[in-house]
C-alpha cells in the first residue's frame, strides 16, 4: 500500500524530448531528461528520513543491475516529464519508521524544487511523492539472513 | 580503418584532420578545459565527428551554407548550474577559436548536457590515479 501526495495539478508547459532548453543566437543549451531525474533523485536522498527510492521490485532489480554495472540508483524511483521551463517529478520513496511522513514529504519537495531550479533552471510544476514502504532498522540484516 | 587509397594507413602516421574534425576537436577541448565539465559522451556512437584518424567523441561539427560550422557538444557535467556553464563553454570556444585564428569558422555552439556526475572533482582524480 502506498500514499501519494501531489503539490499541484498544473500541466507541464512546452514539453519536448530534451527539456530545459535555453536558446540564443550563440546556440542552444539543452538538458537531458536523465539529468533532471538524477538531480531529483539526489535531492530526495539528501533529506533526512529518506531511506531509499523506488518500489520493492525496482529496488530489487536495481540492486542487481547496479551490481553488474548497468543500473544507476540515483534515478531509481524517479520519473520526470520535462518541458522547456517546467518539469513534473514523480518520486517513490521509502521512509524510515518513526519519521513524520508529511514533514519528510514536504522537505523532499522543497529540496527537489531548490536543487532543480539551481542546477537546471527548471521550475517544478509538480513534485508527486508516493511513500511506498517504511524502513525498520534491522530490515537489511533480516534480508541478508 | 581504410584510407582514401583503400589501404590502411601505416602505423604511426597520423593524417591531417578534416576541417569539421578540427573544429569539433577545438570546441571539445575548449569545453573540457573548464571546471564543471567532466567529459564528453558519444551516446554509443551517435554523437561523433568522423576524423581521418578515428572519431571526435561527443562533438559534431556540420558545415553550413555560409562556410561556418554548427557545433554540437554532448557533455557530462558536475552538479553545477548548467545554463551558466553552457554560456561559459560558448565563451571559451569563441576565445580558443580566435586564438587559433579560426573564429570565422565557428557558428552557433549547441551544448547538450546528457548526464551529471555527483562525485566531486577531487574524488574523481583520486579514483583515477
Amino acid at each position: 500500500m502506498s500514499a501519494t501526495e501531489t503539490s499541484s495539478s498544473k500541466e507541464v508547459a512546452g514539453r519536448s524530448e530534451a527539456g530545459g532548453a535555453l536558446q540564443s543566437e550563440r546556440g542552444t543549451t539543452t538538458i537531458a531528461d536523465a539529468v533532471v531525474a538524477k538531480v531529483a533523485g539526489i535531492a530526495a536522498r539528501e533529506v533526512g528520513g529518506v531511506h531509499d527510492l523506488g518500489g520493492g521490485a525496482a529496488r530489487a532489480v536495481g540492486a542487481m543491475t547496479q551490481r553488474v554495472g548497468f543500473g544507476d540508483e540515483r534515478t531509481q524511483g524517479v520519473s520526470v516529464e520535462v518541458g522547456e521551463r517546467e518539469a513534473a517529478i514523480d518520486l517513490t520513496v521509502v521512509i524510515e519508521y518513526g519519521e513524520s511522513i508529511p514533514t519528510v514529504s514536504n522537505a523532499i519537495r522543497e529540496n527537489v524544487i531548490k536543487r532543480l531550479e539551481g542546477i537546471t533552471g527548471l521550475q517544478a510544476a509538480e513534485v508527486n511523492i508516493t511513500v511506498n514502504d517504511l524502513y525498520f532498522p534491522g530490515d537489511d540484516e533480516d534480508q541478508q539472513e | 580503418m581504410a584510407s582514401d587509397s583503400g589501404k590502411p594507413p601505416a602505423a604511426g602516421i597520423a593524417k591531417r584532420p578534416s576541417r569539421a574534425a578540427a573544429v569539433a576537436r577545438l570546441a571539445l577541448d575548449a569545453a573540457r578545459s573548464l571546471d564543471g565539465v567532466v567529459d564528453s559522451t558519444s551516446g554509443r556512437g551517435r554523437w561523433v565527428t568522423p576524423d581521418r584518424n578515428g572519431v571526435v567523441p561527443g562533438a559534431i561539427a556540420v558545415v553550413r551554407a555560409d562556410g561556418r560550422f554548427d557545433v554540437e557538444l554532448h557533455l557530462v557535467a558536475d552538479l553545477v548550474p548548467l545554463h551558466p556553464l553552457g554560456e561559459r563553454i560558448r565563451d571559451r570556444v569563441e576565445r580558443d577559436a580566435r586564438v587559433a585564428g579560426v573564429a570565422d569558422l565557428i557558428g552557433p555552439v549547441h551544448v547538450a548536457f546528457e548526464d551529471v556526475d555527483e562525485a566531486p572533482a577531487h574524488a574523481r582524480a583520486e579514483g583515477g590515479s
